[in-house]
């Protein structure tokens, strides 16, 4: 008789927990089961893949296991750490140029102007178009015969003779980082502005009231009171640059040799291009490691802001 | 009068700035619109008095045949639109109308997952879509998509959710509807516009991303835009004036979705639920 009574407790609990009257069960169960199969199953696979000796191009060596031997191997290669320091360099370029610019615009916004809503259309469609179209685009105005870049420094007297920009490794460095930038500047741009429209304009008059000029008001007031706003905006900038790989790849494929292969490059180059799996894998655990880093960070300042 | 002309230097700043930043997508525009043999005219064409519109025609039956990565880019697009709105509504749903204890454990993962780089994910399932015949097939390409629109959509929906009032719920399931009904009736219906920009933002990703097709796709007739533009501009002789037709081609129906969202947008965008 009493099992009974528990038969049906556990019954009614376990109806409770998954009726979609009182819990979340059924709701989160589409998600859940999706993001085990597809994000948690793949980590699980590149951690394990990190450790093995796998190249899909020399089944004659089969797949073994090989403890840290890729870390080691990775770590202790000068080749790797070049494009580390070339990734860090490139995303500094890129977001240091995207800052500076989508302030300056951001702060032209800001002022109570006539055609905002144009000014602000018109700024985002560099962001709208798709990156590969931007790389295309680009690779044009580079080419290093016929592109109008080359035509406007010639007729401006700056260079003396056409420049393959992309076949030069300093020049494609900074070519495909200047695209980056072309891209991610109007969204910074809207976010600074946002930013900027949040600092009270009391402050600021009362500051300009005390004898502070413009540029004083700039660094003392408006700057220090958006800092939470800038840092969010530049981490994520920061990620999505480092991430970076539909403007890279259509102009330069990571070249000349390996002038622009950033670690998401140089991870697809040795999956799918080399086909070593275990190396592959192994970037691709740093990368996850970096990104991971970067997102606590970036969670943290959010909820800081979202306390403020 | 002092006051009309008091922010001038600011609109001339911001004229500077907008015609070096747009001058790319007038190069597009023109350079699309030009004969082959005067793409190559030293002063450029700025303007082309005589519009080749037949280059769209060309690009999009020709050679490059452009119709056929445009609907593969289509199909990608939609599917994976679809995909993320069906499964992140009810977990979004779930965050913001019950209370459990992994709430903010699920909203970190959902946060970190929308941060990865494709590639992170993709080396690990490659041979899961290698044995189960996925290769070479858009259905691998769009659910691969989907593990990266899905956690935006999530965030997208989860802050659109919050702003709704769970009142006019509460008196649905005081006047004895089940929960499916109010959802249907009531809460669908008013978060609308959220999941709209969700599955038009999920629509653009897909539209956008490179990585994915290009490590699934070797058939030259299952690629989308952006694999077949990578590997038209990287052939030996590029016909830039169709190039330039097709790019105009591919960037029209993203600018045509976003104008729709842009307003959602620029509100929505502080939550940080957006992705370049």
């Amino acid at each position: 008789m009493s099992s009974q009574i528990k038969k049906e407790r556990i019954s009614y609990k376990l109806r409770k927990m998954v009726s979609p009257e009182r819990s979340p069960f059924f709701f989160l169960l589409p998600l859940f089961l999706f993001l085990v199969l597809m994000v948690a199953y793949p980590i699980g696979r590149i951690i394990y893949l990190s450790f093995t000796q796998n190249i899909l191009t020399r089944p004659d060596l089969g797949v073994s296991f090989n403890g840290l031997g890729n870390y080691t191997a990775l770590l202790g290669s000068i080749e790797f750490w070049a494009t580390v320091l070339r990734t860090v360099l490139w995303t500094g370029l890129s977001v240091i140029g995207k800052c500076l610019i989508a302030m300056y615009i951001a702060l032209l916004l800001a002022k109570n102007i006539a055609f905002k809503r144009l000014y602000m259309g018109l700024l985002l469609i560099p962001w709208v178009t798709p990156m590969v179209v931007a790389a295309v685009v680009w690779k044009w105005l580079y080419d290093g015969q016929f592109g109008t870049i080359n035509y406007i420094l010639l007729q401006l007297n700056i260079i003396q003779e056409p420049i393959i920009w992309l076949g030069n490794e300093l020049s494609a460095f900074i070519a495909t980082a200047i695209v980056d930038m072309w891209i991610g500047i109007p969204f910074l741009a809207l976010m600074l502005l946002s930013g900027l429209q949040s600092v009270p304009v009391e402050l600021s008059e009362s500051a300009s009231i005390d004898g502070a000029n413009a540029i004083q008001r700039f660094f003392f007031i408006t700057l220090p009171t958006m800092k939470p706003i800038i840092l969010v905006a530049t981490v994520l900038t920061g990620i999505w640059t480092f991430n970076s790989f539909g403007v890279i790849w259509p102009m330069t494929n990571g070249g000349p040799v390996q002038a622009t292969t950033t670690l998401v490059v140089d991870a697809y180059k040795r999956s799918f291009g080399a086909f070593d799996m275990g190396m592959g894998a192994t970037i691709a655990i740093i990368i996850f490691l970096i990104l991971l880093g970067f997102t606590i960070i970036y969670k943290r300042l959010l909820d800081r802001q979202g306390e403020l | 009068m002092k006051n009309k002309w008091r922010n001038a230097p600011v609109h001339i700043g911001l004229w500077i700035t907008l015609i070096i930043l747009l001058f790319p997508v007038w190069i597009m525009i023109s350079t699309s619109l030009q004969k082959y043999e005067d793409v190559f005219n030293w002063p450029p064409d700025w303007l082309p008095n005589k519009p080749e519109w037949i280059n769209f025609v060309n690009v999009w039956l020709g050679d490059y045949s452009f119709h056929e990565p445009f609907f593969n880019s289509i199909i990608i697009s939609v599917s994976t639109a679809l995909i993320s709105i069906v499964i992140a509504f009810p977990a979004a749903y779930a965050l913001t109308r019950f209370k459990f204890k992994a709430k903010n454990l699920l909203l970190l993962i959902v946060l970190v997952t929308q941060m990865f780089s494709p590639i992170i994910l993709i080396v690990g399932l490659f041979q899961l879509i290698q044995t189960y015949n996925l290769l070479n097939t858009l259905i691998g390409v769009i659910i691969t998509n989907s593990v990266f629109t899905t956690p935006m959509a999530v965030w997208l929906m989860y802050g659109y959710l919050q702003s709704i009032p769970v009142t006019l719920e509460q008196a649905a399931f005081v006047d004895g509807a089940s929960r499916f009904k109010s959802i249907i009736r009531i809460t669908f219906p008013l978060a609308a516009p959220g999941v709209a920009m969700a599955g038009i933002y999920a629509f653009i990703m897909s539209w956008n991303d490179l990585i994915i097709p290009l490590i699934l796709i070797s058939e030259d007739s299952l690629r989308p835009i952006s694999l077949a533009l990578t590997d038209f501009a990287g052939q030996n002789v590029v016909y830039w004036h169709e190039m330039m037709a097709a790019s105009v081609i591919s960037t029209l129906p993203v600018a045509i979705l976003f104008s729709f969202v842009q307003n959602l947008f620029v509100k929505g965008f502080m939550s940080g639920a957006v992705k370049e």
